[in-house]
This record gives structure tokens, C-alpha cells and sequence, in this order.
């Protein structure tokens, strides 16, 4: 949370010639952070960020108490002024107010009845000070308890008496239904987690901690206050203030365990500032009940732990010191055991010895500190190995896909489900319970939708070549999802195009092999213009041109092909360096074929087959293709027996394959 | 004349044919070897005069063979030449064009980050996008009812909750890497590098509701702040630049104590908190935030089942995009996952 606070205020507690930005610039070095100094008029205002474990320095007190000491420290002088808190004695008699807490839900309750007060219009400075601090001044008798929330860091509240039932003030919890009027006008409806204040009489006149009710507060008329501050337990505030939605300064402060000794100090100036500006004589002697006794903390730590978190030879006499300027009393020593008391506005905060030790590095300084780089351990650990290979390797992907002319984008990691239902992608996708926007929803199993979203919002520029690498989600039974590392990429214009890139992709890796088989499966792909591909013999992806009524719907009117491979398949297969085979075998002898196409028989199959079926074959080649005719050369090496496997191959090819052998040709066309 | 003779001649006069630059080069030898008054013609009318009926038959059959070499060549070069295209008459022109693509910002800004700390002995690892509750936050000192949770507005996912470790979440940090690696390296020494996508509930010109943190964990035997600062002081030199320093100022995070905010010099003023004679902008007092750090709070070495009596480590959370920016203007963050290929200046060049 962030308080604001101006100069002039906290001067009135820190005896100091520092100048604010001193104050600022030192303040945030050593403690609270002073993220903004703004000139107000003739004074300062201090915007600072006050860290959940530090509430005893969202006061002006607080801020004080941390200057004086850090200034010190620096080299300026400061002392602390103390708060002038005098206990109150009644002007008259009355009637005692009974407080009862038989479950025990309030640590401590602090009450007083103020009779005869005016109410009115609270002085400029006190206005000034509320008003910079983002607090709207209302009338004195309300100012004064937000006035001490900051000026003491408790939060308080007044009552109007008369709007009281009783003298009799129960807290109890809440009934499930209940409901009460906050005094911002809001109904709200309560159950047994909220602890409420009953005047009595079963009336609720008080969400204590959080915000008063509209039938207790105090107005114009009011005549005489019941003035009421409680310790309250922070699970509860914090439940109660989340859960319905009220999330008042006063909420802020009391989830974060103010100290309870606070609550009285707080509660002795509010009564002064009672009896001064609304001129309120105090009835009867004030009620002080506290359910728990105080509790100490006594924390051991050795000059040793602290020298060795700091890698400095501080002194001994200098650890004492700046702990007692913080209130840490040197309770006991022996040995080397140093006992220090933690002082009650430290309670939540401080807890084991790496506390203290914070204590004394940030009064001492962080700048202080030496720097030295980590010790190098060396750590032979397959995983890493793995992991950083893997990283690598995508990296290499990266970059050849780039300079192929592909540009990266990131996408979300969700898609909405309307994407979802056009792509036809998944239905057991993982879903946002809550999402932000109904464009991220489903946690992507295809990287497809995003990429053709991406190649919509770009089809402004000439070429649409784009990747993306990043997690696919698949939901697994009793688990985490698998988060799987996937490569997609898209591609305007004909299947070709993309498929030539997917087999420089490929041959890229110098896996062992890598083939293809017709047909995806995909329901976004038109199917016989698409392909799996296999690597090292694992499924690894697929291939194929998004189906054209996608494409329609989404108002894109060219082709567009789109691929997607499993980063873990190819980085398993990826090689940077392969052995280099013998190749004693003389020059081959080369000879091409041209087939006719048949749905029966892919290139795949047939060119596995022939490979298979002659081991003299080196290699073969992708000629060309004119219309349904397909070219290849082969290479082979037929030994000493036959001249040429020419007339085998185009049997085999007409019988066992069962295409139409058009012509074959050496491979010098002759 | 003697055969022998005609040999390097037509050598000489098929590399003349090799050379040609061009089809009007090609056609001058073409002429002067196969034209009305060419060499050819030349040796054909000193085979007329030749006597002797044997040598008759050898020249003639030299001359043709020789003949078909030379234009053979001819043809072979001459079907170059045309395949070739035009050179051009201005070399300024823009040539053939060849497509030229670029990795994401922030894939780079990775890549740079692991080189980075590879350099001291980190390594890189990629914990859970989506995690349970257990590692995202109660293994970090962040129980349910603590209000150190609100800052982290996270989301809910909708799969199976496990017994033992809660609910799945979007984790919004990648400190939940933090005890998953503690548990798998089951003991120190610990060198890690967690980066991977974070989720909160921020959508506006510097905020995206998804964005990449890198998570630096160090568990040794006597890791102190000293060894903090220097691996995030080695950081921002080598990224960053050697005249940029680092400060800790205190702050507070659950699962580390002491805990630091860290800023570093201003990158943009480089310090000075002016630029061209104005004030900056960018900073605070010449300085930029980078990020939260700090040493391992105890409960956590302890929910690593580390004993934190005999070991000690330090810890840091910085964002991908945040030290990005700090380099690079981008104007809108937005523009970084919104698929917009302007993201990349060059595609416009």
C-alpha cells in the first residue's frame, strides 16, 4: 500500500535539518521506499510504498521513527519526537459501556464515550493533511479517526451514541443472511465468516475493522460519541474485506496485524484531539479489554550469522547499536549468542534471525556490501544437458528459418472457443475459469489457429512466411498438462512452396531419416493435399493446406499452407555433425523414369520400395513433374554383372508398384 | 597440311568459344571459324588440293570431327548465354530479391540472457506455465489467506486440483520453479536459470496479460548477499554495459529474506538524468527499476527440503520484456504478441 504524507507533518515528529530529497533519496536506501517527492505549495508530499510486512511504517510516526534512525546513521542528525499521548481522565460521570467478546474475535477493544461535542468543519492543517493523503475530510468527529489511522498507523472509529441501543457493544459473527447498510450506502449480505459489532440488541451497528454502518454514523446532529478502536485478527479482515468487496484504508491496515500497542496510542491522541477541536468532555473512565496477554520475542543471533550473510567484518558495538535505534533491546549475551527483545511494532514482521540480520544490512548498507561473482560449481546433470541442447538446437531452428525468410511471432498461449469450433481443433482443450477476455480462453493443442489468425492481421504485406515455437497444452489424466515444445509455421501460396521449406527444415537436422505418409487427419486441412511426417521412423508432424472454407469464413481468399512439428521429435533427431560414410564405390551410374501419377501409389512408397527391393540403388532424385507425370533419376551402382537395373526397375515398378512406366531414359538422355 | 597442326588450333579456338561474354562475342568466333571466309573453309580448300587419296581420307575425316567439336561447343555455349539473364546497365539497382525473415525480440533477448549467466555457471531450465498452487505460491511463504497474495491477481485454471498440491493455476511468476528445482536436483549445487511464460491480469501499454520471466536460483554451502549482487551486478554489465551500476534497496517478498528491489543505472540518461539537455524522462534520479531479489527465505529451503542451516542461496525474478525495454524503445507492449509483422522494422526496408 502507499501512503502520502506531507513534510510539514513529519517534521512535527523528526527533528532534522535533512532536506526532503535527503530524506527521500536515504529513506529508500535503508527502508520505505519514497517512490515520488512532489512540491506542495510551500511544503512536500512523500508518496511511499509501504511493503505488507512493514504497517508500523504506514504512519507519520512510523516514517519518523525509520528517518531518524537512517538519517543518523548518514551522517545527519535526527531525533525522534515523541507523541504527546496523555491517558485519559473523565470531566464527568457516566454510565459505563459494557464490552463483551465471549468467543474471543477481537485481540483488544478500546472504548470511550465523548459527550457535548461540535460538530463542524475540522482546522485547514488537519484538512490539508487528510486531503493530501487521498482521504476526503467529512467533519471533525470522522477526520480525527482517519487523522490518527495516519498520523499513529491504527485505524479507529466513532459511533454516535445516541444511535446506540444499548450501552452494551456484543462481538459476535455474523448469521448467515444477515444483512447490513455500510455507511457508503451498500447492502451487503454477511454469513458466519464476518465478525460483526451488535449494539445489543441483535442490531448490527459495526463491521469492525473494515467499515462502519449507515445506522451508527455520525452527522451533523451528533451530540455525543462513543469514540471505539480494536485489534482485530487479520485473516478475518482480510476474508471479509476480499469476499464483499470493501476495500477500505482501514481494511489495508488491519490485514497486515497492526500492533495492538499501537491501538492505544492511537487511541489517547484521538481523545486529545477530542476534547481540543470538538471541544467533547469525556464521560466515565475508557474500557480497555484485551483477550490475550502481550506476548515477547526474543530472537538469538551470533556475530558470526551476521558476518557471514554480509561477507563484512562488522563490529560487534555496531550491531548492538543500530538494532537499539530500531527498539531491539540487547535482552542477553552469552558467548556468542546475542539475545535481542523485539519490540511490539516488530512483532509480525520479525520472526527468525534472518530478520535481524535485514535489520542490521539495510540500516548498515546495502551499498556497503562487497560484490563477488557466485562460486563456479561445475554441475554434470543429464537433465541440463538435455535441456540446454534442446535450446540450442531451437535456436539453430530459429535462425535457418529466418534466413529461409521467415519472420517469429509470439502468440498467446489461449485462444477463444470460437476459434476453437472453426478450426474443429479440440474439445477437451484446457480452459481459464475466469479469463480476462473471451479472445483467451482454451490453451492451444495447435499452434494452426493462431498462425492463420497472424497470416489474417499481416495479408497486407507481399509474402506471408511465419513461425512460431512455443508450448502446445494436452491435457493428461490426474496431471499437469504436458506443456510440449511445437514448431508451426505458415505459408500463403501453394503446398509446394511450404512443402519445399518443410524438406530443407528437415534435411537441416541431418536426421538419420525422415519420410512422409499422404493424408493428415486434421480437420482443418484439406486432406489429400496434406502429409504426416515421420522422423527417425516417430511421428514428428504434419503438413498440409488449411481447407479452404476456414479460409473463407475468415475472409482470406488465397491459399495457405501450414505446418507443425514436435520440437522434442526434432531435437531428439537434429544433428550437428554425422560421420562421413565410404564412398569407394566409382561414379554411378544414373538413369531417370517418368511415371504416371495413381492415388494408390505415393512417391514415398515408391521410391521406399524400389529402394528396398534394389540395394544398388544410391540414391533417387525429384526430377520434375508436368501435369499427372512424375520424373525421377536414379543413381545405382550395378555392379560388375549387369551394365544396368534399368529394365528390373521398370518391371518392378509395372508389376509390384503397379504404375505406368512412361518412359526411361539414361540419365544423359539418350 | 598436317592433322597433327589442326589440334591446338581448335584447342585455342574452343576456348575462344568458352570465354565468350556474350552472344555477339559467340557470333564473331562462330563467323570466324564457320563463316564463308572462316578457318574451316580455309582447311576445306586445302583438302581440295591434296594429292594423295590416304591422306585425303584422314584430313577429311580430322576436319570433320574437328568440325562437329567446334560446333557442338557453339551450341553448348551458345544455349548459356541465353539461359543466362541480361546484365544489368546500372549496378545499383536492387538484384534478384532473396527473402530475409528475423527472430522475435524476445526469443533473442533470451538467447542473450542464458549466454549471459552460461558464462558464471548457470543453466537454463522451463518449469510449468500452468501449475499447482503449491508451487506457485504456499511452497513460497504465500498461504491462501495472506494478503501477499492479492498483488498476484492470478488466474484459475480449470483442470483435475491435486491432493497434495492444490489447485492448478496460471503461475504469475516463475519463482514456482524454484522448489520443483530444489526437489529435482535434490541437493545443492544449484545454478538455475527458470525462464518461461508468467500470467497476470494487466492488459495496457506496458502491461500484457502474458509475458516471459527468467528466475535466477543459487544453493550452495556460504552463498551470501555479496554473491547476489555480483551475478546481477555481472548481468547488467554484460547486457546492459560496463558503465552501468546496480543498488538494493529493501523490500518485501515472502519467500526471501533479506529481500531487495534492484535498480540499475539508467540506460537511457546513462546516469547523468539528462538526455540532450533535458531532463529525462525514463528515470528516477538516474536510476530504473530491473526487478525483485533476495536471499532464500528459510521456509522455502525447507519445503526444497534443503537444510538451511548448512546451505544458503540467493534468488532474483527479472522480466524478459522488462530488460528488453530498457534497451529498446517500443512504444506499445502490446505490439510484441499481437502477431503484427511491423513489430519488425526490416520487413519494411
Amino acid at each position: 500500500m502507499n501512503i502520502r504524507i506531507l513534510d510539514s507533518w513529519l517534521r512535527e515528529y523528526l527533528d532534522t535539518k535533512a532536506t526532503p530529497i535527503e530524506i527521500q533519496e536515504l529513506l529508500s536506501l535503508s527502508g520505505p521506499a519514497v517512490e515520488r517527492l512532489e512540491k506542495a505549495g510551500s511544503d512536500h508530499l512523500y508518496d511511499i510504498e509501504v511493503t505488507t510486512n512493514r504497517i508500523d511504517a504506514a504512519s507519520v510516526y512510523g516514517i519518523a521513527r525509520e528517518a531518524a534512525t537512517i538519517l543518523k546513521r548518514n551522517g545527519i542528525p535526527a531525533e525522534l519526537r515523541p507523541l504527546d499521548t496523555p491517558r485519559p481522565e473523565p470531566d464527568k460521570d457516566a454510565e459505563p459501556i459494557t464490552l463483551k467478546d465471549p468467543e474471543r474475535l477481537l485481540d483488544r477493544m478500546l472504548a470511550i464515550i465523548i459527550e457535548d461535542v461540535e460538530v463542524g468543519e475540522s482546522p485547514a492543517y488537519i484538512r490539508e493533511r487528510l486531503e493530501a493523503a487521498g482521504i476526503r475530510a467529512l467533519n471533525n468527529l470522522i477526520d480525527i479517526t482517519n487523522y490518527v489511522m495516519l498520523e499513529v498507523g491504527h485505524p479507529a472509529h466513532v459511533f454516535d451514541l445516541d444511535r446506540l441501543n444499548s450501552r452494551t457493544l456484543l462481538v459476535r459473527q455474523a448469521r448467515k443472511g444477515e444483512e447490513i447498510v455500510t455507511l457508503d450506502g451498500k447492502k451487503h449480505r454477511l454469513d458466519n465468516t464476518d465478525v460483526v459489532i451488535d449494539d445489543g440488541t441483535g442490531r448490527i451497528i459495526d463491521l469492525p475493522g473494515i467499515m462502519g454502518t449507515e445506522n451508527s454514523v455520525v452527522h451533523n446532529g451528533t451530540k455525543r460519541i462513543l469514540f471505539f478502536i480494536e485489534s482485530n485478527d487479520p485473516v478475518n479482515i482480510r476474508r471479509s474485506s476480499m469476499r464483499h468487496g470493501i476495500r477500505t484504508m482501514a481494511a489495508s491496515y488491519n490485514e497486515n496485524s497492526p500492533d495492538p500497542n499501537l491501538a492505544e496510542t492511537a487511541f489517547f491522541r484521538g481523545v486529545a484531539l477530542y476534547r481540543k477541536l470538538a471541544k467533547g468532555k469525556v464521560a466515565g473512565r475508557y474500557q480497555d479489554v484485551r483477550s490475550e496477554e502481550a506476548e515477547r520475542k526474543v530472537i538469538g543471533i551470533t556475530l558470526a550469522d551476521i558476518r557471514a550473510y554480509m561477507a563484512v567484518e562488522i563490529g560487534r558495538d555496531e550491531v548492538v547499536s543500530i538494532l537499539a535505534d530500531l527498539g531491539f533491546g540487547l535482552e542477553e549475551e552469552k558467548d556468542s549468542l546475542m539475545c535481542f527483545e523485539v519490540p511490539s511494532h516488530r512483532m509480525n514482521d520479525i520472526g527468525i534471525k534472518e530478520d535481524l540480520i535485514e535489520e542490521v544490512a539495510r540500516i548498515y548498507g546495502y551499498g556497503r556490501i562487497p560484490t563477488h561473482l557466485p562460486p563456479f560449481a561445475y554441475i554434470t546433470d543429464d537433465f541440463i544437458r538435455t535441456e540446454r541442447e534442446n535450446f540450442q538446437k531451437e535456436n539453430e531452428t530459429r535462425k535457418f528459418l529466418a534466413h529461409l525468410g521467415f519472420f517469429e511471432v509470439h502468440n498467446y498461449s489461449m485462444i477463444s472457443e470460437e476459434e476453437e469450433k472453426l478450426f474443429g481443433t479440440s474439445s477437451d482443450s484446457i480452459k481459464m475459469i475466469n479469463p480476462m477476455s473471451k479472445e483467451l480462453v482454451s490453451f492451444r493443442q495447435s499452434l494452426v489457429p493462431s498462425l492463420v489468425k497472424d497470416a489474417r492481421i499481416n495479408k497486407g504485406y507481399q509474402g506471408i512466411m511465419i513461425f512460431e515455437i512455443a508450448n502446445t497444452y494436452l491435457p493428461r489424466e490426474n496431471d499437469l498438462p504436458l506443456e510440449s515444445r511445437t514448431l508451426g509455421l505458415v505459408m500463403r501460396g501453394g503446398y509446394d512452396r511450404l512443402k519445399g521449406f518443410v524438406d530443407a527444415l528437415l534435411k537441416f537436422s541431418k536426421s538419420r531419416r525422415y519420410s512422409y505418409r499422404a493424408g493428415a487427419g486434421r480437420p482443418y486441412l484439406k486432406e489429400d493435399l496434406s502429409a504426416k511426417i515421420y522422423i527417425d521412423n516417430r511421428e514428428a508432424g504434419y503438413i498440409g493446406q488449411v481447407d479452404p472454407r476456414i479460409l473463407y469464413e475468415l475472409s482470406l481468399p488465397d491459399r495457405y499452407v501450414v505446418a507443425e512439428i514436435d520440437m522434442g521429435v526434432y531435437a531428439r533427431a537434429f544433428r550437428y555433425l554425422e560421420s562421413v560414410p565410404e564412398s569407394d564405390m566409382g561414379s554411378p551410374v544414373i538413369e531417370d523414369i517418368t511415371y504416371e501419377f495413381s492415388p494408390k501409389a505415393h512417391w514415398e512408397e515408391i521410391t521406399r520400395g524400389l529402394s528396398k527391393r534394389f540395394p544398388e540403388i544410391w540414391k533417387i532424385e525429384y526430377v520434375s513433374r508436368f501435369r499427372n507425370f512424375i520424373t525421377m533419376r536414379i543413381y545405382s551402382h550395378p555392379g560388375k554383372a549387369h551394365k544396368t537395373i534399368l529394365p528390373d526397375m521398370t518391371a518392378y515398378l509395372e508389376n509390384d508398384a503397379r504404375v505406368r512406366v512412361k518412359r526411361s531414359t539414361d540419365g544423359n538422355n539418350k | 597440311m598436317d592433322p597433327k597442326k589442326i589440334d591446338p588450333v581448335v584447342n585455342n579456338l574452343i576456348d575462344k568459344i568458352n570465354s565468350a561474354h556474350d552472344l555477339n562475342e559467340l557470333e564473331a568466333v562462330e563467323v570466324s571459324v564457320l563463316g564463308r571466309k572462316g578457318t574451316v573453309n580455309e582447311w576445306l580448300r586445302v583438302l581440295k588440293g591434296v594429292k594423295d587419296s590416304e591422306e585425303k581420307k584422314k584430313l577429311g575425316s580430322t576436319i570433320n570431327t574437328t568440325k562437329g567439336r567446334i560446333t557442338r561447343a557453339i551450341e553448348v555455349k551458345r544455349r548459356e548465354l541465353l539461359q543466362r539473364t541480361d546484365d544489368t546497365m546500372d549496378p545499383t539497382l536492387p538484384g534478384q530479391q532473396v527473402p530475409v525473415g528475423s527472430i522475435h525480440p524476445v526469443s533473442r533477448t533470451i538467447e542473450e540472457i542464458v549466454d549471459i549467466f552460461t558464462k558464471i555457471g548457470f543453466y537454463k531450465v522451463s518449469y510449468h506455465e500452468i501449475e499447482y498452487e503449491y508451487f506457485a505460491f504456499d511452497s513460497l511463504n504465500m498461504p491462501s489467506t495472506h494478503p501477499a497474495r492479492d498483488e498476484f491477481e492470478s488466474f484459475a485454471v480449470d483442470g483435475p486440483p491435486s491432493e497434495k498440491f492444490g489447485r492448478m493455476v496460471l503461475s504469475p511468476h516463475t519463482s514456482s520453479g524454484q522448489v520443483r528445482e530444489m526437489w529435482r536436483r535434490k541437493k545443492p549445487p544449484i545454478r538455475m536459470i527458470n525462464v518461461a511464460r508468467c500470467f497476470r491480469r494487466n492488459w495496457d501499454v506496458t502491461h500484457t496479460p502474458m509475458f516471459h520471466q527468467f528466475e535466477g536460483l543459487c544453493v550452495d554451502k556460504g552463498i551470501n548477499i555479496t554473491h547476489l549482487k555480483g551475478a546481477i551486478d555481472f548481468f547488467a554489465k554484460e547486457y546492459f554495459g560496463y558503465d552501468v551500476k546496480i543498488r538494493l534497496r529493501p523490500y518485501h517478498f515472502q519467500f526471501t529474506e533479506p529481500s531487495f528491489e534492484v535498480d540499475t543505472t539508467c540506460t537511457i540518461c546513462r546516469g547523468t538524468m539528462r538526455v540532450n539537455g533535458e531532463k529525462c524522462r525514463v528515470c528516477k534520479s538516474g536510476w530504473l527499476e530491473l526487478g525483485g531479489a533476495g536471499m532464500v527465505h528459510p521456509y522455502v529451503l525447507r519445503e526444497g527440503k534443503i537444510d538451511p542451516d548448512r546451505y544458503s542461496g540467493w534468488a532474483f525474478g527479472f522480466g524478459v520484456e522488462r530488460v528488453y525495454m530498457m534497451k529498446y524503445q517500443l512504444s506499445d507492449l502490446r505490439k510484441l504478441f499481437s502477431g503484427e509483422l511491423g513489430l519488425f522494422p526490416e520487413i519494411n526496408r
